[in-house]
């Protein structure tokens, strides 16, 4: 934590508004990268920057620097992405994935989905991929797929992870591996 | 060694989380074992199957988005704990019958303020402020409470505060500290009439809005903002939309009416505000790519027949 970080955390400690807002500025991008990685959808991650920085605001003035601040910032991020509902899910919408999903919820197998148009629309076909991926994806637990969405895509370190969700190396690797067990299965038609 | 273990550092290896020792063991063992080299295929080919998902957060519009109403979230809560602070001081060193009575005052107080302002400001030009040594009459808020330290083994706690008495003012509705108190009661007041009165009495000096040096009322404009998105009662929010229309172009309202359009439950208030947005107006200003977006956004995808046909007609119009 440089100087001038714990300078602002103290302003913004005793109310200073500009000190806070210059704090939130330092670190949202991360967050929201985080959380959009999580949820993948704009509307959800916005929900969970929300949520993260109010627990911040509310914190701040129990911040005792026993952490890095920005360890603080992702430990709430990553605590707030664990108990996120998505807006999908509270509305009860269908959700678009759905539509690949035979009555009891068994993926297609992708040609018979694009069995006209595979080979004409290549764009088609990456965004079919996508949302296959997407569906995998969610069919991991929460905290696999907290690990293997920030080990995966945003590249953190396993031991930055593990700070982040407060548990030790092997914890982390162990969701990894069942993660990438799980996604092999469900993604077995392009991978074998 | 087991298979297992191979396994396993095959997948740490994609992610560089080998050291190097076990990279050069995991080598060794590839040159001699089929099915690990197998396996290995595998995982590159899941690899560039995962990498066909796209990335949501790469859009810098959706952090200028996020910010913003974060901005408007925290300055509601810091306005509404100036409550909360009152009462739990109130909680920590008053008997419970005395928390009622003082409650009761605070509120009544503006009350009060508001309401004589209603019916006398307008006509009167002149403005005087008369206190009254309330202290000891009882009468006092106490207001701006900062804690400083607190024993919880000896009880002694140490902190700062102000105390106001209530206060008649007589005054002219364009005067700003007028204005101020009436934005101050407008985000604070509990009551939702008090707080339609005051936003109505904010309204009644905009006609000299033009006169007026820019950024002058900064905070008037912000607690009108703060009413608009997060009063909980629609007549207020209405109300602070229709005030807040006479500070247009401003881009801190234009945000604001953004705002209304993507997160409002009410259909009334999202047509009065997209209807506020005249797309000519901006086309040269740095708030114009927002607007589209959310245009374009709404033209799409609002439930609301209306708002749907009024975005795409308005986007036509500009490309005319
Ligand atoms: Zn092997």
């Amino acid at each position: 934590m440089t100087g001038n970080e714990t300078e602002l955390i103290m302003q913004a400690q005793r109310g200073n508004m500009n000190a806070f807002e210059q704090l939130v500025q330092r670190h949202d991008k991360r967050v929201l990268t985080i959380a959009a990685g999580y949820v993948h959808s704009a509307d959800d991650a916005k929900d969970i920057y929300q949520e993260v920085f109010l627990r911040v605001y509310k914190g701040l003035p129990k911040f005792q620097y026993k952490s890095e601040f920005s360890t603080w910032i992702y430990r709430i991020t990553t605590n707030v992405c664990l108990s996120h509902r998505s807006r999908r899910n509270r509305n009860s919408h269908t959700s678009l994935d759905q539509s690949l999903n035979d009555e009891d919820g068994q993926p297609h197998a992708l040609k018979d989905t694009l069995s006209d148009t595979a080979a004409a629309d290549q764009q088609t076909y990456d965004a079919e991929i996508a949302l296959r991926v997407e569906q995998a994806l969610k069919t991991l637990s929460p905290r696999q797929r907290m690990v293997f969405t920030l080990k995966h895509y945003e590249g953190y370190k396993l031991k930055e992870i593990a700070e982040m969700m407060r548990c030790n190396e092997g914890t982390v690797k162990k969701y990894l591996f069942e993660a990438t067990a799980r996604l092999r299965k469900q993604l077995k038609d392009f991978t074998s | 060694m087991k298979h297992k273990q191979f396994e396993e550092w095959l997948q740490l290896s994609l992610y560089q989380e080998l050291s190097e020792q076990e990279r050069v063991l995991l080598d060794n063992h590839l040159t001699t074992c089929e099915r690990c080299r197998r396996d290995f295929d595998e995982l590159e080919k899941l690899h560039s199957t995962l990498a066909h998902r796209r990335s949501v957060a790469a859009q810098e519009s959706l952090l200028l988005d996020a910010r913003r109403n974060l901005r408007l979230r925290v300055h509601a809560k810091a306005q509404k704990s100036l409550w909360g602070e009152v009462k739990n001081v109130l909680d920590g060193i008053l008997t419970p019958p005395a928390q009622v009575t003082l409650g009761g005052i605070a509120m009544i107080a503006i009350g009060i303020l508001v309401g004589y302002l209603v019916f006398k400001a307008p006509s009167e030009k002149s403005l005087a402020f008369k206190q009254t040594a309330a202290m000891e009459a009882g009468e006092s808020q106490i207001t701006n409470i900062r804690f400083l330290d607190r024993d919880a083994q000896t009880g002694d706690v140490e902190f700062t505060f102000e105390t106001l008495t209530p206060v008649r003012i007589r005054g002219n509705v364009n005067d700003d500290r007028i204005q101020k108190v009436l934005a101050r009661a407008l985000v604070s007041d509990l009551n939702a009439g008090n707080r339609l009165r005051a936003v109505n009495m904010i309204g009644t000096q905009t006609g000299q809005r033009q006169n007026r040096v820019p950024g002058f009322d900064t905070e008037v404009k912000s607690a009108l903002v703060t009413a608009l998105l997060h009063d909980r009662n629609l007549g207020v929010r209405k109300e602070a939309l229709s005030v807040l229309r006479n500070y247009l172009p401003d881009p801190v309202v234009v945000r604001a009416f953004l705002n209304v359009l993507a997160n409002e439950k009410n259909t009334g208030l999202k047509i009065a505000a997209i209807n506020s947005l005249d797309l000519t107006t901006y086309e040269n200003q740095p708030v114009n790519r927002e607007i589209l977006e959310m245009f374009k956004n709404k033209a799409q995808s609002d439930d609301n027949n209306y708002i749907r046909i009024k975005a795409k007609t308005a986007l036509q119009e500009i490309q005319q």
